[in-house]
């Protein structure tokens, strides 16, 4: 792997904790890696997988998924089912070959500045070990 | 709880007195119609068709191995409103799991419908059911003789469909339908074997429509398990090396290889409901310069897009409904073997998340449910 790979990181994150969070983070000025690129929802339960996919297969090297801690939802349970549709992703991502440890879900909450900063560094240097997505060069998919 | 019944064929036409019990019982006003294999005009296939003349009747036929379309499917475009009567519905066990989905997902009202469920001898291709008769054949006829002997075997010659040689389920599961037509183990030259649901039972027998004698056929159930066994055995054996051969992006790249992208797959599809599709919507049309990029980026792009985030994404919204009904593979014009990649996948889904589609009323949908103390590992909890 080259010295400079820096891992493209697509973020979708809850408006109500990780979002919060994430701005916290940003606001008192805390340094993350640059390669995130985050998507702002509502909750994590709006999560449809085919985005995740749609990142993935235009060949995103890592999708992290930001939701509330459980019992802290707004929206009371979005962020279990978001949970339920994370894990079948990533089970069916492993019976295709494809490289489940890319999509990360994590319950960060709005206070959580830090945490957010330290995950997304941790994650991006999982990303670094695992190097670029293949799948962003295959023209055939 | 189910009462059963074996009577004695009054004349040497099964197919008769089985349409003469549905006559009776849409003249009793039980049910308001009846959806009812029926060889149409063309007389080399079987169609669903919905009866309201009992004597259009005629030409029926309950056992017949062939299944042109899912008639989950039908149910859910007669039944998601309520229809203003009960539709006796006459159906295969892969049909009836498919219904249970579907009245999880709110697309088939349950009472509005009387499920008449039929052991399942296993079926044909439309079009090789169609060569069969066209070449003299009575595949109705063939495998009802060899059922009563508990045998699984196409006539010689030809295949069932791929999705029969390893479907678990040759019978329908009695908890979740209204009749069981039973033929495993039943001799239907002579006799004819029914088990109905409690309550209906005594309506049935108030209303002369069927005689309820407590009978059961003696060997019915020893069939179905070793039918269940050694199907489920083959399922293990094809879905195992299928597993292998999807394991990695090169494989489904293969797989995927002569797919045109019809959609057919997930139009005939029963579990596939969504009325609107994120795939026959502009969601994924992108602009001109986009695809260029694509192409500058990779060097080359194929065309339409979206090939594989098609199959994995259908994958994702209804994998751990998928019921196996292989109607998949009867749409594909490519012969891809659609029905193994959802059931491969499929199965591992629905292990991990402990959940047997079709079994069940009372389980919800696992996309619409979740467990506040599962999958812990899953958000990174060390
Ligand atoms: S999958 Fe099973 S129930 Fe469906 S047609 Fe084949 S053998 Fe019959
Ligand atoms: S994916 Fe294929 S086998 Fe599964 S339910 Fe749909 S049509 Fe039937
Ligand atoms: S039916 Fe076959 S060719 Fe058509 S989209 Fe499905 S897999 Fe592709």
């Amino acid at each position: 792997m080259s010295e400079n790979f820096e891992p493209r990181i697509v973020a979708f994150l809850c408006h109500w904790c990780t979002y919060t969070g994430a701005d916290l983070a940003g606001t008192t000025r805390q340094q993350y890696p640059s390669g995130i690129r985050v998507i702002h929802l509502m909750c994590s339960g709006a999560i449809d997988v085919v985005y995740v996919l749609k990142a993935i297969l235009e060949g995103a090297d890592g999708v992290m998924i930001g939701g509330c801690h459980p019992g802290d939802c707004h929206y009371q349970s979005g962020n279990f089912k978001a949970r339920r549709r994370i894990a079948l992703l990533r089970e069916i991502m492993a019976c295709l070959g494809m490289d489940a440890d890319r999509v990360w879900l994590r319950w960060i909450s709005a206070s959580e500045g830090r945490l957010f900063v330290e995950t997304v560094r941790e994650f991006s240097g999982a990303l670094e070990e695992q190097g670029a997505n293949p799948l962003a060069q295959e023209w055939d998919i | 709880m189910m009462k059963s019944t074996l009577i004695d064929l009054k004349s040497d036409n099964y197919n008769e007195e089985i349409s003469g019990f549905l006559s009776r019982l849409l003249a009793s006003g039980l049910v308001g119609s009846l959806l009812v294999p029926k060889k149409n005009t063309g007389g080399d296939n079987y169609v669903q068709a919905l009866i309201k003349d009992p004597a259009m009747l005629a030409d029926t036929d309950v056992t017949v191995p062939v299944m042109p379309v899912q008639s989950a499917r039908i149910i859910a475009n007669l039944a998601v409103r309520e229809p203003g009567e009960v539709i006796g519905v006459v159906v295969k066990p892969c049909e009836v799991r498919a219904i249970v989905e579907l009245v999880k997902f709110q697309q088939i009202i349950r009472s509005a419908i009387m499920i008449i469920a039929v052991d399942c001898l296993g079926t044909y291709e439309p079009k090789v059911y169609s060569a069969m008769v066209k070449a003299g054949h009575h595949p109705a006829a063939d495998l009802r003789q060899k059922a009563a002997a508990g045998s699984f075997a196409p006539l010689d010659g030809y295949a069932f469909r791929s999705a029969c040689d390893i479907c678990e389920f040759p019978a329908p599961n009695p908890e979740v339908v209204d009749v069981v037509i039973g033929l495993w183990g039943v001799d239907t030259a002579k006799q004819l074997c029914l088990a109905v649901r409690d309550e209906l039972a005594d309506a049935f027998a108030a209303k002369d429509i069927l005689a309820i004698n407590g009978q059961e056929a003696p060997t019915r159930q020893e069939c179905i398990d070793q039918l269940a066994k050694a199907r489920t055995a083959n399922r293990d054996v094809v879905l195992g090396e299928f597993g292998q051969r999807i394991g990695s992006l090169k494989g489904m790249q293969e797989l995927l290889s002569t797919c045109i992208r019809c959609h057919n797959c997930m139009i005939n599809c029963p579990i596939c409901y969504c009325r609107e599709c994120v795939f026959r919507s502009p969601t994924f049309e992108h602009t001109p310069d986009q695809y260029l990029s694509w192409a500058e980026r990779k060097g080359a792009m194929r065309m339409p897009a979206n090939t594989l985030m098609f199959h994995t994404t259908r994958l994702n919204h209804m994998v751990t409904s998928c019921i196996g009904c292989g109607l998949c593979d009867t749409a594909c014009p490519s012969d891809i073997p659609v029905m193994s990649l959802f059931r491969t996948v499929g199965m591992r889904a629905q292990q991990a998340i402990e959940y047997l589609p079709g079994r069940s009323y009372d389980e919800p949908a696992p996309v619409t449910t979740y467990k506040e103390d599962e999958l812990q590992d899953e958000s990174g909890a060390r």
